[in-house]
């Protein structure tokens, strides 16, 4: 893609969540009946400047969508139309048609004729409000602007008096005299607008008239702004401001809205915005790396010329410094790499309110966390999982208003979002107060799928009961609603999250609600990783998920029905011969390792969440930081490995999904063959 | 002047690589050469005894051999991965993509990894030995090869090279990595 295009992008995103925000908090400020003529001005202005750049680069569509709602929102702004929830839709359509476009420009599937014509009509409806309300002179309202004007309005409406000041100033010193008039006027008065005064200039003086709306009496006006009374004239009101009509209120619903599952909720843009700060530090490194470099050619030349010694010394100090510099340099760009989780939360915030309409549910979203950062990629990847995540929750956790009550809640349900930072690890939470998860009905349903034999659901414990309906195929709505249950189930949200190196695990209380807690490393760049040998090459284990290592001997194993177990310290541990998984060659003949049985072999035990098992090696290297490199799309179907890594010296090391892995040994082998059935 | 346009391509013959190696000195006459009589142009290389071609453009690099990471699970075909300047670069052996080509004695000093392009992904392929460029005519190719089964997917001619006692046999590698990893 282009720079330019990719910069406007960036642009665009970056509004695009600004608007969302802005307008969800406009959302909730209409619910609670309060006037916010400072935001919606802020919202004029970010589609007032997304129409701008979609011009300049030729998204024409975009153009016109951002054109119509700029003036559907000038009569907004102007108060020739209530904000009301219809109004708010169709900003929110629009929003949603903003981000679509800047995606494809010419998406077909991109249907603007539904927000056209709802835009339309309620422009068509704005009332061109009468002018007069204080006596004021033709003159003068000639020359006002439609948004002085309002000002007028308002402040008329609110009972406030309104003041013709006189006043001279120097044409020098005018534009820091008139900020320090309006410094003066403060919260207690707002001046409307100034004007040159009939009586003309003297000399190097101005004389303006200015509109000052003020609670304060003449006298106060006068002690405020020390001027003389001769100056200050009360303008009468002409009516009664009661007499004046309200705007209309708007309440047409027949907007067809996009289905919040046809939201996009992944960025558009692949470039990370960069405080320049950052780049300024990595830029010093890199001259620090620059200088190093002049000196290893010095020091060359020096042994070259036989004052080895000296140099030799002088090359260790300058390693260290070199090894340094390269750490320094290592989190500098893993620090650009890193963007808040405010983003995509304000994203799915857009979620929440569209799915909670579909279902006629209320619910309220408190996010928490947002300053939280995390791999660009990784946010990314997380949009998907949580989109799911939130959809589930609402449709099968939160209950309807009624319900709720029945239950003594609050009719409005609450879905919190929070992230916080712990360690080198991510934890993101997403809970409700809804019903919480129907033990029975999972595992009757589990059953019923020949997931799950009778006997062993009755001793299963509460939490794997929970984690069934993260098996692929589980679905626990009988009908498929049109939102939660189509193929992409809950399965395919753990497998995202594993992906990442994650883990989700549930929590869930009758009647209580459900939690969802992930657990996300914070980078997927550079990871401390245990370098382990099997067979004879090495591969990495990513450090955050191993517990220990113990020597292993062959005498340890256990056979349990078929799984392969080891003792450690009182528990039973299921574990895995890598060697002998590794050796089975896809294509090639059984050639298994069992030959080479070293003497000395490890198990590494791994967790995730509350599953543990141990990887039978050969042998342990070390640990040592890695650089993850995700291997080529002709490899996707290989499963077991996150990618690979450069050991240096030509040498690469597969790196171990260990969290995939886990997954595959310990899949309940009454699922196996139901499932690609 | 009327001259046998082959000849005179064979006595300009610096100025035809030049522009074929996309060079500065390509000039009209070159251009107008190379779409009257060449083919095509591809690099030449040998897989056990067999001699196989693939479009020049399609190759990126060509690597001397390196130890390769073996990938466990994955397809006959694949010999691992290696590292190229950062980027980790799947390897298919053609030996276990092509069947039939016969065994050679295999001096490892000589094989080389082509990398070329499929599919928005850069992919090693390991041949025996690499010969060079080899530019075609149209008379030297035959385009509907009757050749079946497996390799048909990916083989897309067979040329006879005057200069050389052999055939040629020239591979898609787009299709030919799907093959082997599909």
């Amino acid at each position: 893609m282009s720079e330019p295009l990719e910069e406007f992008r960036a642009e665009v995103q970056e509004i695009i969540e600004a608007l969302s925000r802005d307008l969800l908090v406009l959302d909730q400020n209409q619910k609670d009946g309060v006037e916010n003529p400072a935001l919606l001005n802020e919202i004029f202005r970010g589609v007032h400047t997304l129409k701008g750049i979609a011009g300049m680069f030729g998204f024409e569509r975009l153009g016109a969508l951002a054109h119509m709602l700029e003036d559907l929102l000038d009569s907004l702004r102007l108060d020739r139309l209530a904000l009301s929830a219809p109004v708010l839709d169709v900003l929110f359509e629009g929003v949603e048609g903003f981000h679509r476009l800047s995606v494809d420009e010419k998406d077909p599937t991109v249907d603007l004729t539904a927000v056209t014509r709802q835009i339309d009509e309620l422009t068509k409806k704005a009332r061109r409000r009468t002018k007069k309300l204080y006596d004021l002179e033709e003159s003068v309202l000639a020359v006002m602007t439609e948004y002085e004007e309002h000002r007028l309005f308002a402040n008329a409406s609110a009972g406030l008096f309104l003041y013709r000041i006189q006043a001279a100033f120097d044409f020098d010193t005018i534009d820091a005299d008139l900020q320090g008039f309006k410094d003066r006027a403060g919260e207690q008065a707002e001046v409307i607008t100034y004007l040159p005064s009939g009586e003309g200039s003297f000399d190097s003086k101005l004389e303006l008239d200015i509109l000052l709306a003020s609670r304060l009496t003449t006298d106060e006006v006068m002690e405020r702004f020390d001027i003389a009374a001769s100056a200050v004239t009360q303008v009468p009101f002409r009516a009664e401001p009661s007499d004046w009509p309200k705007p209309l209120i708007e309440s047409s619903t027949d907007l067809t809205t996009t289905e919040s599952d046809n939201l996009l909720v992944r960025g558009v843009a692949n470039s990370v915005r960069v405080d320049i700060r950052k780049l300024d530090h990595l830029m010093n490194v890199v001259g620090e790396l620059a200088i190093i470099r002049a000196t290893v050619a010095q020091l060359t030349e020096a042994i070259r010329s036989g004052e080895g010694r000296r140099a030799v010394s002088e090359l260790q100090r300058l390693g260290r410094t070199f090894e340094r510099q390269l750490e320094d340099l290592q989190t500098g760009i893993l620090d650009v790499r890193m963007v808040p989780l405010g983003q995509l939360f304000d994203r799915l915030a857009r979620v929440v309110r569209q799915v909670a309409r579909e279902h006629r549910k209320e619910v309220h979203l408190e996010v928490s966390g947002v300053n939280t950062e995390v791999d660009k990629l990784i946010v990314e990847e997380l949009a998907d999982p949580l989109m799911h995540l939130i959809r589930n929750s609402i449709d099968h956790g939160i209950e309807t208003p009624r319900l709720r009550e029945k239950a003594g809640k609050p009719q409005e349900g609450r879905l919190t979002l929070s992230a916080f930072q712990k360690g080198s690890h991510v934890i993101i939470e997403l809970r409700d107060d809804g019903s919480g998860l129907n033990e029975e009905f999972i595992t009757k349903r589990a059953i019923d799928h020949g997931l799950l034999t009778e006997e062993a659901a009755s001793e299963m414990p509460k939490e794997a009961i929970w984690n069934l309906i993260f098996i692929p195929g589980f679905s626990t709505r009988a009908e498929i609603t049109d939102i939660s249950g189509r193929g992409f189930g809950m399965d395919v949200v753990k497998t995202n999250i594993s992906r990442l190196g994650g883990v989700i695990e549930l929590d869930s209380k009758p009647g209580r609600g459900t939690r969802f807690t992930i657990n996300l490393p914070v980078t997927l760049a550079i990871i401390n990783a245990l370098i382990v040998e099997i067979g004879d090459s090495p591969y990495a284990l990513p450090l955050a998920s191993v517990q220990e290592a113990v020597p292993f001997d062959p005498s340890m194993l256990h056979n349990i029905d078929g799984d392969q177990v080891i003792s450690l310290r009182d528990t039973t541990l299921p574990v895995c011969d890598l060697r002998a998984l590794f050796s089975k060659k896809s294509n090639d003949d059984n050639t298994t390792g069992e030959d080479a049985a070293k003497t000395k072999r490890y198990c590494v035990v791994c967790a995730f969440g509350a599953r543990r098992l141990g990887f039978i090696v050969d042998a342990i290297q070390g640990q040592r930081d890695i650089v993850i490199k995700a291997l080529g799309n002709t490899l996707s179907n290989v499963r077991g490995f996150a990618g690979a890594t450069d050991l240096g010296q030509q040498q690469v090391a597969l790196v171990l999904d260990a969290s995939g892995l886990v997954e595959e040994m310990l899949q309940p082998r009454e699922k196996k063959g139901v499932l690609h059935a | 002047m009327t001259q046998d346009p082959d000849a005179q391509i064979e006595s300009r013959s610096d100025e035809l690589l030049a522009a074929l190696n996309g060079g500065s000195q390509s000039s009209l006459f070159a251009k107008f050469a190379v779409e009257r009589v060449i083919a095509t142009t591809c690099l030449h290389f040998r897989v056990g005894t067999q001699r196989y071609g693939v479009p020049l453009g399609a190759v990126h690099e060509i690597l001397r051999t390196r130890p390769c990471t073996p990938v466990p699970r994955s397809p006959h075909a694949v010999l691992g991965v290696i590292s190229v300047r950062g980027t980790v670069t799947t390897v298919i052996d053609l030996r276990r993509v092509i069947s039939g080509t016969g065994e050679s004695e295999e001096k490892e000093a000589r094989q080389r990894i082509l990398l070329v392009q499929s599919e928005g992904e850069v992919v090693g392929l390991l041949s025996s030995e690499v010969h060079g460029v080899l530019r075609l005519t149209k008379e030297e190719l035959e385009l509907e090869p009757p050749v079946g089964g497996d390799v048909g997917e990916f083989v897309t001619a067979i040329a006879r090279p005057r200069k050389l006692d052999d055939i040629v046999v020239l591979l898609d590698p787009v299709a030919l990595v799907r093959r082997a990893c599909g």
